[in-house]
């Protein structure tokens, strides 16, 4: 099955419909990034707070 | 006009809200992906990032895509369809098609431009883009910390350039320039 091609962007909201579609269909959300062993997990140490963070703000 | 779901900051003084970002932008893609009927199970409505947090883990840190899809598949009937390394026109299309989507990014791209909402932060995020503009190519993006909690955060959602989230997310450790990693809601446009 040939690889479908994403269209214009300013193409006609039905053929990014179709296209959506077949993409969907066509890849496994099996596939799992290379290179990361975390698998997109944040390492714990990671820290999320902003450095300007303030409890009372909140 | 695309149907927006309401916005979800992570800063909302509960368990772990700094690293709820996955969770608080599952909420909105929650939201758009039942154009906010509930389900009317026996979990509460409107998704929030408390609910979608205490579902994966009694421990705080950062979450996959992986973990919130479950998480919110069981808490509201929501089916999210993740896909990694998304070449950045097939994502475009998707977003053109009618889906909304949860993206991870490097903040560090963030960082420099008037849309930080965390100064000092330059880590690993998650952030909802519910649609793409037209005219200017700009994509309207939640990100959970811009709570306009002080002077100078941005509130609610942003009309991103294109440009500056493609960026983003192909800054992200295990994407590449042009790739992004994935979880899009359902076409819920008529």
């Amino acid at each position: 099955m040939p690889k479908p091609i994403p269209p214009d962007p300013d193409a006609p909201v039905e053929e990014h419909r179709k296209f959506a579609r077949q993409y969907l269909a066509s890849r496994s959300n099996k596939v799992k990034p290379v290179n990361h062993p975390g698998n997109d997990k944040v390492p714990e140490d990671d820290d999320y707070r902003p450095a300007d963070y303030d409890p009372e703000d909140v | 006009m695309v149907y927006r779901p309401p916005f979800r900051k992570q800063g909302d003084g509960s368990r772990c809200q700094w690293s709820n970002c996955n969770p608080a932008s599952h909420a909105m893609a929650s939201h758009r992906h039942r154009r906010g009927r509930d389900p009317l199970n026996h979990h509460r409505w409107p998704p929030k990032p408390p609910e979608i947090r205490n579902r994966i883990s009694s421990r705080c840190g950062g979450t996959d895509l992986a973990e919130n899809k479950s998480a919110v598949a069981h808490l509201y009937e929501v089916n999210m369809d993740i896909r990694y390394n998304v070449p950045w026109d097939t994502f475009r299309s998707l977003i053109v098609s009618g889906r909304g989507a949860v993206v991870c990014i490097k903040y560090s791209v963030i960082a420099p431009t008037r849309f930080d909402a965390s100064p000092g932060f330059t880590g690993t995020h998650a952030v909802y883009v519910n649609e793409r503009r037209r005219s200017d190519g700009a994509y309207l993006v939640y990100d959970p910390l811009a709570d306009g909690r002080r002077a100078g955060i941005p509130k609610g959602p942003q009309w991103w350039p294109g440009s500056l989230l493609k960026r983003a997310c192909g800054a992200y450790p295990s994407a590449s320039y042009g790739k992004v990693h994935a979880s899009f809601t359902r076409d819920t446009e008529p």
